[in-house]
């Protein structure tokens, strides 16, 4: 945990291009299997929650894989998917699968008459995946590798390619040269948008809405981060950004609050940083920083679905996470083994402050598009 | 409370549903009411669902026997009394069915038990939560935000949780006193034995055992961490609920309304810090067990330091923040403005720690010390605080008392310290002296009602400038604090247009300078508003309080207000060039017309008349101040002027109080004799004589229109506007409305500001004017008005022409006005021959009696005669009155009179 944020600068490029090449499908018989999903998960809505929210148990330092299973189990649209994972079929397989591993811990949750279970054959499946066992992980990072670890091992094409348009986001990031104004343009796919709570001059960043801007905000590249510009076949001063081209339905922000400085240890900010609980992307960007042809711009309206919280310091602490239930629209607060119902306020408590270095402080942000049309 | 016991004092409805709960015979109700604490303590669910890995779990068991001998031991508690012989039978029964029912299996029997708990509780919430509803609107007066709710609910909340966690770590405890004791006879055993599947067999179920150990002990943690969590939003809660009561606190102390109450802050912040030091307790229990017994990835080594350390920090945050200035820096005297501390004098200031620490072997100190940080600024002086700086903080007194300065001036603040915490109070204005009072006063208002800091040292070295709704708001609490009603819209009103003309709005801006920077012999606008305050505190009080005091009304205002208002209504106000605060009295003049005729209405209808009948004339008397009012309250002066006019004037113009209260019913009955001597000087204070303030001279007929008399074909209307007269040409008749003063008589009265102006017909015998000290005598010319004007502080010299008497305008038909100023007095002098000195005080009541046996216009008898056409006055012959100009001396002012 806490580890490869890096500085503002380099972290951008530490996020790992997914897959190119992304096609939407919209063929009508896609369409139809959509339908056959709605009800499905409306079905599966009801179904996630009838046996209460279940707290997993800690196995040692995995509070983190918690936090995240458990944003991963209460988003049903996500739960869809795994449901629908072609289960593989001899033993060391199924020993092996990410993804069926969750499913039956899904499922010995939903089956479970405790309040928490072990995931210890998940625990296990990951560590064949060099996922570690009594390390701490950075959220943002983990959170990574295992969706990568899933996608990659849901062998059905079109699933994962759905898993794919669940999550990502697309954005075109460009640089112009500011002597010949050539611009050259990359479109990449990111999993999580790495917010910065300082801007540019190191000033504190009052809101998420100004972090979000910060973060499309173009930057001038001069003297040692000058590029080397095609046309003018020399390195030129330039003007780098990203545009913003399409947004997911679950949308996983994530704040750099975990900083590292040169010759010493990775530090914490946990000063405050308010997020709203529902996020308008068209008021907070402007026109220059959405691409031309971004699609779909009605639907980026999103609501808060859940927080992953960390508490203690950077080197040592804790990671709990707040979920609102999609069924009934109520907070919990999943704490391990622990799990309550909470209310907005224990949410805006993980807002951060700048009196105490040990209290709850998001780290890790999940928005849900309003209408999932 | 018990859950037992308070469900037991449910209302009748939830009382049935908890006897239905227990009319299945699972559980006799008579063992539930014997082993209550015990029942409630134990953790049922646990005993009712053993672990996987554990399926013969001796938990329920141990309950189960437990509980038998906790009945057998009540059994043999009853004495041998009849009444408990039914009871004893009745307890045994139970015990034996009891046994007999869930002998086999106690899981069923911890089963039933949690589940009639669970349900208990749930019975328990929804009576409570009807009794709140069936409580609250009746008892609504306290009105709770929501965060107060939310506060109160989490602290039960969170003490419940505790609790919980409380029997959990007992629990843990147990499992571990077992564990430890059959793995140290495992050992014993083993050691040296060979391996044989008995011993296999009981090394499984040590791992079981452990395991079960060590899920519960993740269990706890992971509720601890849930737990600091919810304290966490609690602990926010209470910094604001703290916030906003250190911004009530702020605000009373520049006169707000507010509650500065901190008992329901000391009840959360305790409940909340006890809470945080019970599960700080825990973790070091835990802490103990862990020492005890720990294992490789033992729960408890990686996640309890991270507990201890949020613990920590939590606790110490809120003690930080509970370390509060309950009352703020004040002298016991003179008046209840804090945050004024004068250097000599002595001063208390209260510090208080919000939690109540049960630990008392422990001595708080409290430290006090003064500009802790000084700012960097020229000139800044640095205090000493002479007496003991420090003392122990003890519960029920943490008061500082008797602290007294040793130098001077600037804002200071000071600081309390209580090991790592300390805490300011808001800055004080130290001064020398107490005519230093009002100006430090202006500074602590100016700094708390527009500083968002309070510990910014350098406010005034930039004060920015007030908007006129923030500086109304607290204008109006200086007066609700010194009596109880603050100012309404209207008043505030006068005071905006005062200080930045008619365009006022919210958004005006006020500075500094302009709010309290005295500029001789310009006071500001603090000054004066201070001076009416002590005024209205010292002598005002409750005329205040009760509202009849209008106060704050402009001139102009005044004058709207009166005009409608029947004759004989008057209102008080505050003077507007008094430095130290005065008041004063006004009302509309009297006025009246002479009789209009047939010819008159024919030319012109009366409404018509009446219409152009405006403009009343307010008069106003000399303010007074506070030495005036030292000697003779307002209502008592008041009342004076209706003592003196009574001697011959028929009515006192202070009949109703706007906009119509009866006088007696707005400042008593008079409290005097109704009479005094004649030759007995009845002075109000205010007064500079009895007469002008006190005598309004009528004309015959008090309130109604006089009826002029007009000659035959000449008609002379005289309309005076504000100061002048103005003709009105109605046509060949020349009809014109006399619009001042009826029947030519004209009450001079020396009102603050008040004008005066006499008309006189020709030929007509003319008014004589007792005001005050002096006399206005009108001599006739043939076809000529007179009128004769004072200005303020002025003295006139009349000039006399002919047979008649002119004043400074004289125009052919001219009239004079005869204008009295703010402190104008007169004494005309109308030579010797006239015998018509008049001269303050005594003087007035010659004057009187001149009245008297003057002309019967003055006599008060028919209001509607007109005066005998052309008689003069006896002892006023017109043409002697004045001799010439020569012959007026200078008018005479002595200071002595105006007192």
């Amino acid at each position: 945990m806490g580890q490869g944020i890096g500085c503002p600068e380099k972290s951008r490029k530490s996020e790992p291009a997914l897959n190119q090449s992304m096609r939407k499908a919209e063929d009508g018989e896609e369409e139809a299997v959509e339908r056959g999903d709605k009800q499905l998960r409306a079905l599966h809505g009801v179904a996630d929650l009838n046996n209460g929210a279940i707290g997993l148990y800690n196995l040692g330092l995995s509070c983190c894989l918690n936090s995240l299973l458990q944003v991963f189990f209460m988003n049903t649209h996500f739960t869809v998917i795994l449901r629908r994972i072609r289960v593989p079929i001899v033993h060391i397989e199924q020993k092996k699968s990410v993804p069926y591993q969750m499913l039956l811990l899904l499922e010995q949750m939903q089956r479970s008459k405790q309040r928490a279970v072990y995931p210890q054959e998940l625990v296990r499946c990951l560590t064949l995946h060099n996922l570690k066992l009594f390390v701490q992980y950075d959220a943002a990072q983990l959170f990574l590798s295992l969706w990568n670890l899933i996608k990659r091992q849901i062998t059905d094409g079109q699933l994962a390619d759905r898993l794919t348009t669940l999550y990502t986001i697309r954005v075109q990031e460009y640089l112009v040269c500011q002597k010949c104004s050539i611009e050259t343009k990359r479109d990449s796919n990111m999993l999580t948008l790495p917010l910065p709570v300082f801007n540019s001059c190191s000033q504190r960043l009052k809101t998420l809405e100004d972090s979000l801007h910060c973060f499309f905000q173009p930057e001038q590249l001069t003297d040692n981060n000058m590029c080397l510009c095609e046309q003018c076949e020399r390195k030129t001063p330039c003007l780098q950004g990203t545009r913003l081209t399409c947004l997911p339905h679950t949308l996983t922000l994530h704040l750099k609050r975990f900083y590292y400085r040169k010759s010493s240890w990775t530090q914490k900010i946990s000063y405050s940083l308010p997020f709203p609980q529902s996020l308008d992307f068209n008021q907070i960007l402007t026109q220059e920083q959405c691409h031309p042809d971004a699609k779909e711009k009605a639907d980026w309206q999103y609501d808060l679905f859940g927080v992953v919280a960390h508490s203690g310091l950077a080197s040592f602490g804790h990671y709990c996470a707040y979920i609102r239930s999609l069924t009934e629209g109520k907070w919990y607060c999943f704490n391990d083994s622990s799990v309550c119902q909470v209310s907005w306020d224990d949410v805006k408590c993980t807002y951060g402050n700048s009196y105490t270095h040990w209290g709850e402080t998001a780290y890790l942000l999940v928005y849900m598009r309003k209408n999932p049309q | 409370m018990a859950q037992w016991q308070e469900v037991q004092q449910l209302e009748k409805t939830y009382l049935e549903q908890v006897h239905q709960l227990y009319s299945e015979d699972d559980l006799p109700m008579e063992v539930r009411q014997y082993l209550a604490p015990w029942l409630e303590d134990q953790n049922w669910s646990r005993a009712a669902e053993p672990p996987a890995a554990e399926p013969h779990s001796s938990q329920a068991r141990m309950l189960f026997h437990a509980l038998l001998a906790l009945l057998d031991d009540q059994y043999s508690r009853f004495g041998a009394s009849e009444d408990d012989f039914v009871l004893k039978h009745n307890l045994r029964r139970s015990k034996l069915n009891l046994q007999a029912k869930y002998q086999e299996c106690p899981e069923q029997l911890a089963n039933v038990i949690a589940n009639l708990l669970r349900e208990e509780k749930a019975i328990l919430s929804r009576g409570l939560v009807a009794q709140q509803a069936a409580a609250q609107p009746p008892s609504s007066a306290p009105m709770e935000t929501d965060r107060q709710q939310k506060i109160e609910r989490r602290l039960a909340e969170t003490r419940a949780a505790v609790q919980e966690l409380d029997r959990e770590v007992r629990h843990l405890e147990e499992l571990q006193d077992t564990f430890d004791f059959r793995y140290k006879m495992h050992r014993m055993v083993a050691n040296g034995a060979p391996p044989s599947p008995d011993l296999a067999r009981q090394t499984e179920q040590l791992q079981a055992m452990l395991n079960n150990l060590d899920r519960s002990r993740k269990d706890v943690l992971a509720r601890a961490q849930e737990l600091l969590g919810r304290c966490e939003t609690l602990r926010d809660f209470l910094l604001e609920e703290l916030a906003e009561w250190k911004d009530r606190q702020r605000r009373a102390c520049i006169g707000a309304a507010c509650d500065t109450s901190l008992s329901r802050l000391d009840t959360w912040f305790t409940g909340a810090a006890e809470v945080l030091v019970q599960l700080w307790r825990l973790l070091r229990a835990l802490g103990d067990q862990h020492v005890k017994l720990t294992y490789q990835h033992d729960p408890l080594t990686a996640q309890r330091p991270l507990l201890e350390s949020r613990l920590q920090e939590q606790l110490s945050c809120l003690l930080r923040s509970a370390f509060v200035v309950e009352i703020q820096p004040i002298m016991p005297f003179p008046n209840r403005r804090p945050l004024v501390l004068k250097t000599g004098s002595k001063f208390s200031v209260r510090a208080r720690l919000l939690v109540k620490l049960q630990d008392r072997s422990h001595r708080l100190e409290v430290k006090i010390v003064l500009d802790q940080h000084p700012p960097d600024v020229k000139g800044f002086r640095k205090f000493n605080i002479l007496t003991s700086t420090s003392k122990t903080l003890v519960q029920d007194d943490p008061q500082m008392e008797g602290l007294s300065l040793k130098d001077q001036r600037a804002g200071a603040s000071g600081k309390g310290s209580k090991g790592a915490s300390e805490t300011s109070t808001l800055p004080v204005v130290i001064i020398s002296s107490n005519n230093q009072l009002p100006s430090a006063w202006a500074s602590v208002l100016w700094f708390n009602m527009l500083s968002p800091d309070p510990k910014n040292q350098l406010f005034f070295s930039a004060p920015p400038a007030a908007s006129w709704a923030q500086l109304a708001e607290v204008l109006s609490w200086q007066f609700s604090a010194a009596t109880e009603r603050a100012l309404d819209k209207e008043q505030l009103h006068m005071l905006a247009e005062k200080l930045f003309g008619p365009e006022a709005t919210p958004a005006s801006t006020l500075t500094w300078a302009k709010f309290a920077k005295d500029n001789p012999p310009i006071f500001s606008f603090w000054t004066w508003l201070d001076g009416i305050l002590s005024l209205i505190r010292e002598h005002l009080a409750q005329l205040w309080k009760d509202g009849h005091i209008m106060g704050f009304v402009s001139r102009k205002r005044e004058r709207q207000l009166l005009k409608r208002k029947q004759m004989g209504t008057f209102l008080l106000r505050f003077s507007e060039s008094s430095r130290e605060g005065g008041i004063t009295c006004s009302w509309p003049k009297v006025r009246s017309v002479e009789p209009y005729t047939k010819m008159e209405l024919t030319s012109l209808p009366l409404p018509d008349i009446i219409h152009d009948y405006q403009l009343p004339k307010v008069r106003s008397v000399e303010p007074y101040t506070k030495m005036e009012l030292t000697s003779l309250p307002l209502p008592d002066i008041i009342h004076d002027y209706q003592l003196v006019a009574a001697e011959n004037i028929p009515e006192n113009p202070l009949k109703f109080l706007y906009p119509g209260t009866p006088r007696d019913e707005a400042f008593g009955k008079q409290p005097h004799e109704p009479w005094l001597p004649e030759d007995m000087v009845v002075a109000p204070p205010a007064a500079e004589g009895p007469g002008a303030d006190h005598l309004e001279a009528l004309g015959p007929g008090d309130y109604g229109l006089e009826a002029l008399e007009l000659e035959a074909n000449r008609l002379e209307a005289l309309g005076p506007g504000a100061n002048h007269l103005e003709a009105l040409g109605p046509g060949a008749n020349h009809l014109e409305a006399l619009e001042l003063g009826a029947n030519h008589l004209e009450a001079l009265g020396p009102g603050a500001y008040g004008l005066e102006a006499l008309e006189l017909e020709a030929n007509r015998l003319e008014a004589l004017e007792p005001g005050a000290n002096h006399l206005e005598a009108l001599e006739p010319g043939a076809n000529h008005l007179e009128a004769l004007e004072l200005g303020a502080y002025g003295l006139e010299a009349l000039e006399l022409e002919a047979n008649r008497l002119e004043a400074l305008e004289l125009g052919a038909n001219g009239l004079e006005a005869l204008e009295l100023g703010a402190n104008g007095l007169e004494a005309l002098e109308p030579g010797a021959s006239t015998q018509e000195a008049l001269e303050p005080g005594a003087n007035g009541l010659d004057l009187m009696s001149f009245d008297r046996a003057g002309s019967n216009v003055l006599r008060g008898g028919d209001p509607y005669l007109p005066p005998p056409d052309d008689t003069p006055p006896p002892g006023l012959p017109a043409p002697t009155l004045f001799l010439g100009a020569n012959d007026l001396p200078p008018l005479q002012v002595d200071s002595k009179d105006f007192q």
